[in-house]
């Protein structure tokens, strides 16, 4: 009776727990698997400590399905639980010998690690960036790239036109790198040089006027509405006072 | 019956503690503790008395995984903690308290103040900066990184100065920013980039063309109605004249 107390409990356990074997992590199925337990299995699996103010994951019941069939190398399972922690809102935060657990929106308020002129990592990490063109044509870049930040990544580009700073995941400004090296060229700068400004279009052109008289329609077909609306109204009350009487 | 006492005693203060110190870990005896029972246990090992601010609402830490931290990032997990519920933390100045208090109210307060990048301690708390900048202007430099800001940090540009007022990290970060700017090369391709918007309003500036410029200023109309005024004018002149001397 006790032995098999005891395996049931190892069972539970095993199955509670994410397996290693050296440095790797071992397959693993888990349905409906609570990020909480996720968060704790990870840190005894890889022996990080992770803090979090309760506030944080307060009231945070969501679940993970997860699906290893072979066994995979700390490194990428660090990067698939930082993806999931992503996809859920939260960023894993490095610092020297722990690590933090904190919403994704609060990141601009964070300072992230500063890389210019070196590799930036390819992971899911917060990176503040420092890009230096060839030629001054950082504003133009700067609009162009926006549409490719990720949810809570920011680009400002500086007076001198040749400095662009991206605070975004690894991953993503990596990918914004190379949009950068495409787009950094001189047959980009000539064209932004040669590009004649749109002029103002005169008050009294043509399609301006037509605007004008299709609102002038407009506003009074509105008010041939509102008067019959009117009107009928009152025909009904008036009517309704004829019946009184 | 006095050993159980001592025991009893002994266990209680044991439960009060969040770590013990043991070498160079700090090990906690708890996967969950209060962060106002962090904050006295630092105090307490750094031999410091603890003052909270009137409106402190604490909170509970979790900790999972190998519960331990060298006793050399025991600074930087409290500031960390204490930073994601919106606090921050200090020593008194000339007293041996350290005082959390709330991080929207640091602007009212006396921080550390630092010059020298290399000084800025590598925390969550919060100090004050001051950098004289050798080749780029203030104004514009603030205005862009203020986009980088911790939630109650500040940025101030003074004549070709920058201060800073946010977490120690933070500090860092930016001045990294400002130091790749901050060179002869920014400026040189900043006089380029005027050069060319110079050379782009002259060649936008639209001619127009005097009858344009006439009926922009409505010239136009007040020469018809001066004619035709004066036209009214000297017709109705001409005619009394001519009835009054019995001409018509």
């Amino acid at each position: 009776m006790k032995i098999l107390v005891l395996l049931t409990l190892l069972i539970a356990n095993a199955n509670g727990a994410i397996r290693t074997e050296g440095e790797f992590i071992l397959p693993l199925q888990r349905k409906n698997y609570p990020l909480k337990e996720l968060i704790k299995d990870y840190a005894e699996a890889l022996q990080f400590n992770i803090s979090y103010p309760e506030e944080t994951l307060e009231g945070d019941k969501s679940t993970v399905d997860l699906s290893i069939h072979e066994k995979i190398s700390f490194t990428q399972f660090s990067t698939l639980f930082q993806s999931i922690l992503d996809s859920r809102g939260y960023s894993l935060i490095q610092e020297k010998g722990f690590q933090w657990i904190a919403q994704t929106r609060d990141v601009r308020f964070r300072p992230t690690e500063f890389y210019a002129n070196r590799p930036l990592p390819n992971d899911e990490n917060y990176v503040t960036a420092l890009f230096r063109l060839k030629y001054p044509i950082a504003s133009e870049i700067t609009r162009n790239l926006r549409p490719f930040m990720s949810r809570y990544g920011r680009v400002i580009n500086f007076g001198d036109g040749r400095s662009i700073v991206i605070n975004d995941r690894g991953s993503n400004a990596l990918r914004l790198y190379e949009t950068i090296k495409f787009m950094d060229t001189e047959k980009v700068y000539m064209a932004a040089l040669n590009k004649k400004p749109k002029e103002p279009d005169p008050e009294n052109n043509e399609v301006n006027q037509k605007l004008i008289e299709l609102e002038l329609k407009n506003k009074i077909l509105e008010k041939k509405l509102i008067e019959q609306k009117d009107g009928g109204a009152n025909e009904n009350s008036s009517s309704t006072d004829h019946n009184r009487n | 019956m006095k050993i159980a006492l001592v025991l009893i005693i002994i266990a209680i203060n044991a439960e009060a503690t969040v770590f013990n110190l043991k070498g160079d870990r700090i090990e906690f005896q708890n996967s969950e503790f209060m962060l106002s029972e962090l904050v006295k246990a630092f105090a307490g090992v750094n031999k410091l008395n603890v003052v909270f601010d009137s409106d402190y609402k604490d909170g509970q830490v979790t900790t999972v995984g190998p519960k331990w931290i060298h006793k050399d990032s025991l600074e930087l997990y409290l500031s960390a903690m204490l930073s994601q519920n919106g606090f921050g933390m200090r020593v008194l100045p000339g007293t041996n308290t350290l005082s959390v208090f709330n991080g929207h109210d640091v602007r009212y307060l006396l921080l550390d103040s630092y010059t020298d990048v290399a000084k800025i301690p590598d925390t969550y708390e919060y100090i004050q900066f001051m950098y004289e900048l050798k080749h780029i202007s203030g104004d514009e430099l603030a205005r862009n990184l203020r986009s980088f800001m911790g939630r109650y940090g500040k940025i101030i540009d003074h004549a070709n100065s920058i201060l800073i007022v946010d977490a120690g990290k933070n500090v860092k970060r930016i001045m990294q920013i400002v130091q790749e700017l901050d060179t002869a090369a920014y400026l040189q391709s900043a006089e380029e980039i005027k050069e060319l918007n110079e050379k782009n309003k002259k060649t936008i500036g639209k001619k127009k063309g005097l009858l344009q410029v006439l009926s922009d200023n409505n010239i136009i109309f007040l020469l018809l109605f001066s004619i035709l005024g004066g036209m009214i004018g000297f017709g109705v002149r001409g005619y009394a004249m001519k009835r009054i001397e019995g001409g018509w």
